[in-house]
């Protein structure tokens, strides 16, 4: 194989997970440079990209939710494949935001690449796969928003990354409302306006915008009301190539008393509603709202009314635990889709059976999370430029307080 | 009358295959020959030898055969494809030479399976690699993306 022309060697390269594509970097000098090149790393996403439903290069981020302080570690990783196996461990990860003030958050996810936040001035795009990151400039908020949104994807027509903040203040008159909408391109470096206007109100501001095929999806509302269900959730679009606002056609709601959400799923637009149920607490004389089920629907064309189809009604195995349950991923076959429960545990549940495998992760090092938030991502080479934020992140590590125990073992270095 | 016109292919140590056009231009490299009309005498193929071009010619012929399914078609190519890795990569240099990007395909993915779980030094022995990197480079690496060798 010495003298395997490298156009061969990188389409033989691009077919591994991407962990096996580091691991060939010891190999040779002349593999190192491919598999370092912007070149191949487009060819190792756009192979991924094409594989819909293989999880061999799908990973899930686990954000621990930690109540008693932060600038713990708080980012681990787990492969698809691994949902499978017996015991479950996660692998912690590098924080490049790592903060003892803040549990940060991943607000967006895209070609492997995350968006993350401490708050609103403190972002960062990170590739948990090579360790690179990238902060975004500090960009200021005006007086008193209502709410904060942000939302990260590639933009198809312009090969360029961009991040989307959307900022949104009540108006002068009751009930109206007005946003401010700038985007970040990684091809720029930095932050500018974006002249049309938004008309839409967000609704669940901590769902950021849901990345499909070169847009960015929110679920909002064309008016500014309480309480927000009494409206019809509409889909807003965000094209980041032409950087104009639109709505995605919804299937028609013929009930109420939902939340909606979106999720990729698939490579296809879907949402999931959230149905809740009123329940008596015989114990404490109460009635609490209790969910009930979760229906998800899968736009199989997009942009097309008549395309959404329910796919799945999930019920929850126990009721009396249930508050969230967040549709992540297909399995393979598609028939059953991996489900974030409660914020602290994974299910297989089917969509042809009545099956549900709860995925034991309380053996290995999960047992100690009370609490995560889960997100996919695909293992991917995407590098941010030449602009790549060459601060060390040991330095960073002795600057901040706590968590400072893993300074000294240089795992991942810049 | 037939429209089936056969081929001859002369490979590095001189021997001669005839074969269908049809089957043959599965190989883009002799697709473009054909229509530019060069191919009345034994088309010369000098970087594939006999033993590998049995090989090719044995897949092309079960990739064009009527009434084969799918599954069996899978069956084939994995006992196809479970050669030596010598013999692989004689196949893949000549699939590349030929240019049959089904094929090519085919091997890359076989190959790539069996790189997945291999270290760095399993694959420059199996693939016959020269490391070409000091012991503090290749260390260097290895710390960078610690995560991929655990």
């Amino acid at each position: 194989m010495s003298d395997f022309p490298l156009d061969v060697v990188a389409e033989i390269l691009c077919r591994l997970p991407v962990k096996s594509v580091l691991r060939c970097k010891c190999v040779s000098k002349s593999w190192l440079t491919l598999i370092d090149s912007p070149e191949f790393a487009n060819l190792h996403l756009n192979y991924s990209l094409k594989l819909k439903t293989a999880n061999s290069n799908l990973f899930l981020i686990l954000r621990k939710v930690d109540y008693y302080g932060y600038g713990k570690r708080c980012f681990y990783s787990l492969h698809f494949d691994s949902l499978n196996s017996r015991v479950v461990t996660p692998k912690e990860l590098t924080n490049p935001l790592l903060s003892s003030e803040y549990n940060t958050k991943v607000v967006g996810s895209c070609n492997g690449l995350l968006l993350i936040s401490n708050t609103v001035h403190d972002i960062a795009l990170w590739n948990p796969s090579t360790g690179k990151y990238k902060k975004l400039p500090v960009l200021g908020i005006g007086d008193n928003p209502v709410h904060v949104s942000f939302g990260f994807g590639y933009d198809v027509i312009n090969d360029d990354y961009k991040v989307v903040r959307i900022v949104q203040f009540s108006g002068s008159e009751k009930g109206s409302f007005r946003s401010d909408v700038k985007v970040y391109s990684l091809k720029s470096s930095c932050w500018r306006g974006v002249d049309e206007q938004l008309p839409y109100f967000l609704r669940y501001v901590d769902q950021p915008g849901v990345y499909l095929n070169g847009s960015l999806h929110w679920v909002a509302s064309a008016k500014m009301e309480i309480p927000a269900n009494k409206l019809e959730p509409l889909i807003v679009a965000f094209d980041l190539g032409t950087e104009k606002w639109g709505l995605v056609p919804r299937h028609r709601y013929t009930d109420t008393g939902f939340i909606v959400n979106l999720v990729v799923l698939g490579g296809s637009l879907c949402v999931y509603k959230t149905y809740f149920v009123d329940s008596y607490d015989y114990s404490s004389g109460n009635v609490d709202l209790v969910l009930d089920h979760v229906d998800v629907w899968e736009m199989k064309e997009y942009g097309v009314k008549d395309s959404w189809t329910r796919v799945a009604s999930l019920e929850q195995p126990d009721k009396q635990l249930g508050h969230t349950v967040v549709p992540l991923a297909y399995s393979e076959n598609r028939e059953e889709i991996l489900v974030e429960q409660d914020n602290r545990r994974f299910l297989w549940t089917s969509i042809v059976g009545d099956s549900i495998k709860i995925v034991d992760t309380q053996n290995g090092t999960l047992r100690g999370f009370l609490h995560f938030n889960s997100y996919v991502y695909l293992g991917s080479l995407v590098k941010f430029g030449s602009n790549d934020d060459k601060s060390d992140l040991n330095k960073q590590y002795n600057q901040d307080k706590g968590g400072n125990r893993k300074a000294r073992k240089k795992r991942m270095p810049f | 009358m037939s429209s089936t016109k056969l081929l001859t292919l002369k490979t590095s140590d001189g021997e001669e295959f005839k074969l269908d056009e049809a089957v043959a231009v599965k190989s883009q490299a002799i697709k473009n020959m054909v229509e530019d009309d060069c191919v009345s005498n034994a088309i010369p193929l000098p970087n594939v030898d006999s033993k590998t071009m049995t090989k090719v010619i044995e897949y092309w012929k079960k990739h064009s055969e009527e009434g084969v399914s799918k599954d069996q078609l899978n069956d084939f190519d994995k006992g196809f494809l479970e050669v030596h890795h010598s013999v692989l990569y004689d196949l893949l240099l000549a699939a590349n030479y030929l240019n049959d990007k089904e094929l090519v395909d085919v091997i890359c993915q076989e190959v790539a399976d069996r790189i997945k779980g291999k270290t760095p030094e399993e694959i420059r022995k199996e693939f016959d690699i020269k490391n070409d990197f000091t012991p503090e480079e290749e260390e260097k690496i290895r710390q960078e993306n610690a995560w991929a060798f655990d």
